[in-house]
């Protein structure tokens, strides 16, 4: 038999999980928790809801990054006036499994799943995101995504930790983001092929780029070597090498996929750049 | 055990659930409200989809006490709550021929009560994009479209 309890506040929250360590589980959007328990995977004593915490509920802009609250759920980031001017993030968040599905689900629990496939976490690992996470013994800590995944559904997260929020840079001028996802079905799937691209633009070359590539390696990954090459690049330029091979950090798996992902990574990777150099260039809204 | 109290379909309820147990079984074995319909399991096919505090979400993937001081309606409160009419979803369904084996209405149903609460004049498009999450197997959701569609403009005349 399992209790389930409503923290109101942060402090409240990591004192239970302090209390109850392995033997609690936080049930946020419960999109991937309420599988987990009902299929036998976890089999919680305490169960934590991050209903009540308001404190976790905000989306704020602050000294340039956008930071978005623990509990906060996709249905707020779509309706966020700050949000919208990230076009790869609308665009990966609204892709994400139904409407339905969208008015629970929330980032924080997106990447606390640590699903190699999972789109908000590659857009957020395309957006050179911060993960804030607080425990009763450690205090506040911040960790980058790129060091936040261990393994397929794996990360470093210790059972006592709770994720206050997810921070990723705000858009500025010169900016664009862009994300592709190559799926079999229009919606409600899980993507085959992931990629995001945050870029800065000035005098039409590259100054700065962050690429996610998701559903190819164990985790979702920070393409670096696509992200030195492309700085000082133009736009014809960038998207030649784009097109040119598969990007080093992909790291497919032996699977029925492999080849198809082998073929269309590099075109999605071209797509999701292209689409971002036209937000930074101010060719979309 | 954990003592919830949610509204249901109007009325005040109070149960003793364990934290674990999911709102879909609380509705069928509980309160033997048999209209959302356990398949998936997964929140995908969207055919336990119930009213939480009025927007359309998954019952397989709610834990009950996730309702605590919420709000739940089922497709079986919709008729009640209107004042024993149907609902003008309810009846442009019928009226459109958009009920095949009906095993996925009650969510469709519902996906579209609450999208039209929010969007009373819609595009096709966005009809197919809001039930997108709700599978239908035999309809080939032609007539289902033509039954939202058909509801908007009721709703709209404030039928």
């Amino acid at each position: 038999m399992s209790e389930f309890f409503k923290p109101k506040t942060v402090k409240e929250c990591i004192d239970l999980l302090d209390q109850y360590g392995s033997k609690a589980m936080i049930v946020n959007g419960g999109t991937d928790a309420v599988e987990k328990i009902n299929t036998g995977k976890a089999q919680p004593e305490a169960v934590i809801l991050m209903t009540e915490m308001k404190e976790l509920k905000k989306i704020t802009v602050k000294d340039g990054a956008v930071h978005v609250g623990g509990a906060v759920t996709y249905l707020q980031m779509l309706k966020n006036a700050e949000i919208k001017k990230n076009q790869g993030m609308m665009i990966a968040v609204g892709a994400i499994g139904s409407p339905p599905v969208r008015v629970m689900a929330t980032p924080a629990g997106n990447v606390g799943t640590a699903a190699p496939s999972a789109d908000c976490t590659t857009m957020l690992m395309g957006s050179d995101a911060k993960i804030h996470v607080v425990s009763k013994k450690e205090g506040e800590r911040v960790i980058p995504i790129d060091k936040f995944f261990v393994k397929t559904y794996v990360n470093v997260l210790k059972p006592e930790d709770l994720i206050t929020e997810v921070e990723f840079p705000a858009m500025q001028p010169g900016m664009g983001s862009g994300y592709v996802r190559l799926t079999r079905r229009k919606v409600q799937d899980i993507g085959k092929v992931l990629v995001s691209a945050t870029i800065e633009v000035k005098r039409g070359r590259c100054t700065k780029a962050v690429i996610g590539l998701g559903a190819l390696n164990a985790t979702a990954v920070r393409a670096y070597s696509v992200e030195e090459a492309l700085v000082g690049l133009s736009r014809k330029e960038a998207q030649e090498f784009c097109r040119s091979g598969l990007p080093k950090e992909a790291g497919l798996r032996p699977s029925r996929y492999t080849h198809y992902k082998e073929i269309t990574t590099p075109v999605a990777l071209e797509r999701a750049v292209m689409m971002a150099w036209d937000q930074a260039e101010g060719k979309v809204k | 055990m954990a003592v919830v109290n949610f509204k249901l379909n109007g009325n005040d309820v109070t149960i003793d659930v364990d934290a674990k147990e999911r709102m879909i079984d609380t509705l069928r074995k509980r309160f033997h409200l048999t209209g959302a319909k356990l398949t998936c399991g997964t929140g995908d096919c969207g055919a336990c989809t119930v009213l939480y505090n009025g927007k359309a979400i998954r019952s397989c993937t709610l834990l009950t006490c996730m309702c605590d001081g919420q709000e739940i309606v089922t497709i079986e409160g919709l008729m009640p709550m209107n004042g024993g009419k149907l609902h003008p979803v309810q009846q442009a369904f019928m009226e459109a021929g958009a009920i095949q084996c009906g095993y996925c209405i009650p969510g469709m149903i519902l996906t579209t009560v609450a999208f039209l609460n929010e969007n009373k004049n819609p595009t096709t498009a966005q009809i197919r994009a809001a039930i997108s999450g709700n599978l239908s197997r035999c309809s080939g959701y032609v007539k289902i479209i033509d039954a939202v569609k058909l509801a908007a403009k009721r709703m709209r005349e404030g039928a």
